[in-house]
Formats: structure tokens, sequence, C-alpha cells
């Protein structure tokens, strides 16, 4: 293996080791945390443990004092009351400490094994029941190797003091007393204490101190599985934290205003969880600005994902088509690839011309836009939505012509505004979405934020429970189109006149040589068409009037007439002849023949115009088609 | 509309210049039926000044290739908007179109 890969692979283990490394530092600090705070709860219960003891020494003590009570002699009384107020002392001290000192709990258990051992001197029939307390009291620091040392010290004090009680019942004329006052026989006997005390007792407190080693590490073990889950919660905190930042970093500004200061863009977006699924984007591209909303099915962490992919693979497919449809039929194919998860997104997304306004959009699956002209009129931008992207296979979308004007502000949305529910459970709507936005005063820049205020208000206390996105946009700056009118009588001759005026039209907004042949073309095929029927069957030709218009990217024709209602659309389907022609294997020049007259050409303004509409209204028949480049 | 035709090689070369469209196609029409015999061997289209071409254009060239039967139909030249139409016929599966 070559050198550079072999220290490549140690690099990337060595960094790997790293981040882990860093990781398990992470965990020890949270154990040690954990440890130290029941350190903590066990120093204050071991303080207390060890005053209230002490107290009692102290009240005997006091009690003996005043005659109340016998301890013996009046030095002992006095040791009482000492030991009493040393305890208090401790306590105190270790309040003020606030239970923290590392060393607390070693002069606290030692206080409490002096304290229990001096008792159990002095009653020792009481057995070594009195040693629980220590062994108690160490078991709560969860700590074995405590545990162990005051376990073991325990033991040794107890048979210490059953040593000392039998030495001195023999050596001392005091204790020998003592014992005599208290009726305790026993110590005159070794054997006996042997037999019937020190071993059951000595049995007894094994017993006792193996279940408190067993309490001691269920404790140990129970605060470390508790560090072990506060770690694994709080990676998966920065993990969302991280991802929340790369979402959000990968969409554009929430408000953007165009250098020239043809049109300004403003977006919002307030995702359920921290990430979620919804997006918008804008982008230029030459002369076109580009812009887009959508809205994945799924919310949290995977729509996000898929969010991410969604949005990149449009964007980057929109700069590397020659059309906007090409783009997104070939977005939807991406989309279906890889995806087994079975997500799918709606989009809208429109294509406008930043000198002219005009441009085409394609809906797949989204509500429909609202449109705010400067008048203060609300439309939708409404048209049959073709099927979300990443369902199904062959989704070809269509795309439509849109236009906006100086003055216009366009809004997009996705349904997380007009689902957004109240306390008694009913939804915004779009028809007050409408409502707010025709009503609304604010500026592009500020309009969805605006609109996200009015629906926060009806929501009142009820949770958000769908991502919520808004994209507004507008023009500031029209290029004025340029236009030309004429009326003609709806015959043959005319055609060339309409087409004369057609090309001075398209030279004037300097049209590119083959836009401007196919704009011919189509505009040949609606000549010929209208002129040809228009008039049919009245006895006189009728004239007609073309109005035109054209811009830096688009073209657009008009033809108004009298005549009786005639549709140039409506006749046989050519593009199934068209498609036979191409597909047939004999005789297919013939089925050329079988067109009827017009059916070729009404083919070629489908597929040559961007947009064709009829409409009958006010006794004119009116047909506009529209190209764009 | 113009149209000059030349004999090379038994092939008849016609020229077009100018559009072939609803109005100029009829020209078109008249010269196929005067020029196209049966003695010659095939005929190409030199669409190098031809602006566009639209439907009734085309069913003039389809009535040709007819004519013509087994001998050739040649288009040269044909400028990006003459392709994009006959693609969109579906014809370029049917006529040789060179560009």
């Amino acid at each position: 293996m070559a050198d550079r890969e072999k220290s490549k692979l140690n690099s990337d283990s060595s960094a790997q080791s790293n981040s882990s490394q860093k990781d398990s530092v992470q965990n020890r600090k949270v154990l040690l945390d954990l440890i130290s705070d029941n350190e903590v709860r066990s120093n204050c219960i071991a303080s207390k443990c060890l005053l209230g003891i002490t107290l009692l020494f102290g009240i005997l003590g006091l009690a003996a004092l005043f005659g109340l009570y016998d301890v013996g002699d009046r030095v002992i009384a006095i040791d009482f009351v000492i030991v009493s107020l040393l305890g208090v002392f401790i306590y105190i001290h270790a309040r003020l400490l606030q239970f923290k000192h590392r060393g607390l709990k070693y002069l606290v258990l030692i206080g409490i094994l002096l304290v229990t051992s001096v008792t159990h001197f002095l009653f020792p029939q009481n057995a070594i029941a009195i040693f629980y307390l220590p062994l108690l009291v160490s078991t709560s620091y969860y700590d074995r190797k405590l545990s162990a040392i005051v376990y073991i010290l325990s033991w040794l004090l107890y048979t210490a003091n059953m040593a000392l009680n039998v030495i001195l019942e023999q050596t001392s004329s005091v204790v020998a007393q003592y014992h005599a006052y208290m009726e305790v026989t026993m110590w005159k006997q070794p054997k006996f204490v042997l037999l019937y005390y020190f071993i059951p007792q000595t049995a007894m407190f094994l017993i006792t101190a193996a279940i408190g080693a067993g309490l001691s590490l269920r404790g140990k073990n129970l605060i470390q599985a508790q560090a072990d889950m506060y770690a694994k919660a709080v990676a998966a905190e920065t993990e969302i934290a991280t991802a929340k930042k790369i979402q959000r970093g990968s969409l554009p500004a929430t408000y953007y205003k165009d250098p020239d200061g043809r049109y300004e863009v403003s977006a919002f977006l307030r995702p359920v969880k921290e990430i979620g699924g919804d997006f918008y984007g804008y982008f230029r591209m030459g002369d076109d600005v580009v812009f887009m909303i959508g809205d994945v099915s799924d919310k949290g962490l995977p729509a996000a994902m898929f969010m991410m992919q969604s949005k990149n693979t449009i964007k980057t497919l929109v700069q590397n088509s020659s059309s906007l449809q090409e783009a997104i039929t070939r977005a939807n194919t991406v989309l279906l690839d890889d995806n087994k998860s079975g997500m799918f997104v709606t989009l809208w997304i429109g294509i406008l011309n930043v000198k002219t306004g005009v441009g085409q959009y394609v809906n797949c699956g989204h509500l429909p836009p609202l449109l705010k002209h400067a008048d203060g009129t609300v439309e939708a931008i409404e048209c049959e939505p073709d099927l979300f992207l990443g369902i199904l296979e062959d989704v070809a979308p269509e795309a439509h012509v849109f236009r906006l004007d100086a003055g216009d502000q366009l809004l997009l949305f996705t349904d997380g505004l007009t689902d957004a529910e109240n306390e008694t459970k009913e939804q915004f709507g779009s028809a007050a979405l409408r409502g707010a936005l025709a009503e609304s005063k604010a500026n592009t820049a500020h309009l969805c934020e605006n609109l996200i205020e009015r629906i926060d208000v009806f929501a009142g206390k009820s949770t958000q429970f769908d991502d919520m996105t808004a994209l507004a946009i507008s023009f500031n700056e029209i290029e004025p189109s340029h236009r030309a009118s004429l009326e003609v009588p709806a015959v043959s001759a005319s055609i060339e006149q309409i087409m004369n005026g057609c090309n001075d039209l398209l030279q004037s907004v300097a049209c590119p040589q083959n836009a401007r042949r196919l704009v011919d073309v189509m505009m040949d095929e609606v000549c010929a068409n209208i002129v040809g029927y228009a008039y049919k069957g009245t006895p006189e030709d009728g004239t007609m009037r073309v109005e035109l218009e054209a811009g830096a990217n688009f073209f657009k024709a008009e033809f108004i007439d009298h005549g009786v209602a005639f549709d140039p659309l409506d006749g046989e389907r050519p593009v199934t002849d068209a498609v036979a022609i191409a597909t047939s294997e004999d005789d297919q020049l013939d089925s050329l023949d079988d067109i009827s007259e017009g059916g070729l050409g009404i083919y070629f303004i489908r597929s040559l115009s961007d947009d064709c509409k009829y409409r009958y209204e006010n006794h004119e028949n009116h047909f506009t088609v529209t190209k764009i480049w | 509309m113009t149209i000059n035709g030349i004999m090379e090689e038994g092939i008849l070369v016609a020229t077009i210049e100018g559009r072939i469209d609803s109005v100029t196609s009829d020209t078109l029409e008249t010269y196929i039926d005067v020029n196209v015999t049966d003695e010659i061997q095939g005929l190409t289209l030199d669409f190098a000044d031809v602006d566009f071409i639209s439907s009734k254009g085309l069913r003039v060239l389809v009535a040709t290739k007819k004519k013509l039967g087994n001998r050739e139909l040649l288009i040269t030249h044909a400028n990006s908007a003459v392709m994009e139409v006959f693609r969109l016929s579906g014809l370029l599966r049917i006529f040789k179109v060179e560009a």
C-alpha cells in the first residue's frame, strides 16, 4: 500500500478515535457530576445522622447535670455534652460547606463510627445492630470501596469492644462495677460471649454487609445508566441542532432585493420541529428569476433530508434543462429513484423575466399562489395541478404562462398557513388568507411576517402542527411592452400584412432569430386557420382585429372577430395523427391526407405556443396565443 | 418565394428562397407539378434560404414524396426552426432532412 494511502488511513482512524475520546471524556464528566451530586446528598444525611446521635448524648449529659439522669460521674456527663457540641459544630461546618467538601464524608463517617462504637461499648447487649447505622449511611454513597472500609472498621470496632469488655471485666474495677450495675453477667464467661454473641452477631453482620454491598452496586449502576442516557440525549440534541444549521444554511436569505432594484423577494419558514420538510428557494438565472416553494409529505428529520435532496435536484435541473417543463419532468424521475421510504413533495415553481415580468410556472400538487394587484384586488393563480413529484413515473407537468405587473405582489405558501387551527379546531382557511392579504398594508419585505402574525393571533394558544412557509415576490419596475394593432379584412390577402406587423414588432424587441421563425410558423398557422373560417357562411367578409404585444422574452397575439362562434382549437385531435405518422409502418404518408384541413395546423399551434386560449364574449371570438423564449 | 432548379446527374436540385407558408405553398405545389416528371431520378430541395415551413408546406412535401415513389427526396441546409417543425410533426422519420 502506498505510503500516502497508509498515512491517510492512519489519520482517519486517529480522527475517529479523537472524536470518540472526546465523547468518552464528556461521558466521564457527566458521570462524575452525578456521583458528586449523590455524595453531597449522602453527606447531608450522614451529617444529620451524626448530629442526631450526638444530640442524644448531649441531652443525656444535660439531664445528668441537672440531676434527672444518672450517668455515674459528673465528668462523664460533661463529656457527653462536649461530644454533642462537637456534633453540632461538625454539622454547622458541613452545612456552611454546603456538604460539598471532598474530605467531609470521611470526617462524618469516622465521627459516626466513633460515636456508634462508644455507644456499643456502653450498651453491648444491644447487639451489633448499632453498627448498622454506619453501614447504612456509608451504603448511600454508592461507593463500594468506602463501604468496604466502613464495614471492616465497624466489625473491627465491634470486635474490639467485645474483647475490651471481656478483658476489662477482669482488669478494671470501674468497668466490673458498671457491668454489675447494668446487671450484665456475660462478660465473666468469655467462651459464652464468643459462642452465643460474637459468632452469631458476626454472621448477621456479614449478611447485612453483603446486602449493603449489593445495594451500593445497584445504586452505582443506576447512576451510570443515568449518565449514559443523559449523554445520548445530549448527543442527539447536538446532531439535530447541527442538522438545523445545515438546513437553514441551504436556504437563501429571508429577504433579497435585486441590485438593480427591479424585484424583491421575502420569505418565512417556521418548522414544527427543529427541522422540517417545507422549503422555499429563489435564484437568478440570466435574465430570469426562478422562485419556488415545496412541501414534503412528512415532518422532522426524514422530511428534512428529502427536502434537501428535492430542492437541490430541482435547482440543478432547472439550471441545466432547456425548458421548465423538461426540468421538472426530469426532477420527478430523479426523486423517484433512491426513494425507498416513498416520500413525495409538492412544488410550485415560477420563472419570470426580470425585465418584462412575463414567464411560466409549473404546479405539482401545490396550493395556487395568491396575486395581489396594485389596486388591492387579490386573485389566485389557478390551473389544473399536476401530480406531486416522487410518486409516479412518467409525470410530465404542464408549464403555464403568467405575468406580474409592476406593483403586483405574488404570495406562495404551504398548507401550514391555511390549515392552522385555533383552540376550537377551526382552520384559518384560504378565504381568510385572501382577506388577510387584501387588507395587509405591508410591503413585500414584511408581507410574510405580517400574514404569519395574523395567523398566530387566530391560532391563539393551540400549538402549530404543520410547517409554515411563505414566499413573496414583487416587481418594482417592468419594461413597457411594445404593442401594435391591426384591423384587416378576414381574408387570405391580409395574412401578409399581419405577418409583417408581427415581424416588425419582433424586430423592435430584438427577438432572437430561431424564436422569431417559430413565432412566424405559429402565426401562419393561426392566420390560415382563423382567416379560412372566421366568417364562413356569412354573406360578406368581415374584418378582424389583431392586437400584438411583445417584450424581451415574449410575444402575444389576440385575434378578435365578430363572426359566428368558432374555436380554432376545436377539431380533430391531431396529436394522435402525428404520432401515428411517426410510428406506423406502411402507408404512413396516407394518414396525413386523413387529417382534416387545419388539423395539423392546430397541432402546431398547440405545440409551438406556450399558451393558447379561446373565449366567446359579447358576440366576439377572442383567440390568444403566447410564445415565450 | 422563388424557386430555382438545376439538374445534377439526373437529380433535380431546387433552391428555394423565402418562406413556405400558407400563402406561398401553392407556388411550391405548382413548381413540383411542372418539374417533377418521370424522367428525374431524385429531388433535392435546398432550404438554405428557407426561413421556415408551416403545415401547408408539409402537405405539399408529402404529396411530392408520394409522387416520387421510390425515388429519393432530400432536404438540405435546414435551419433549426425548420428542423423543429419536422420533428414536431413526426415527419423527420420519413423525410431525409439535413442541417
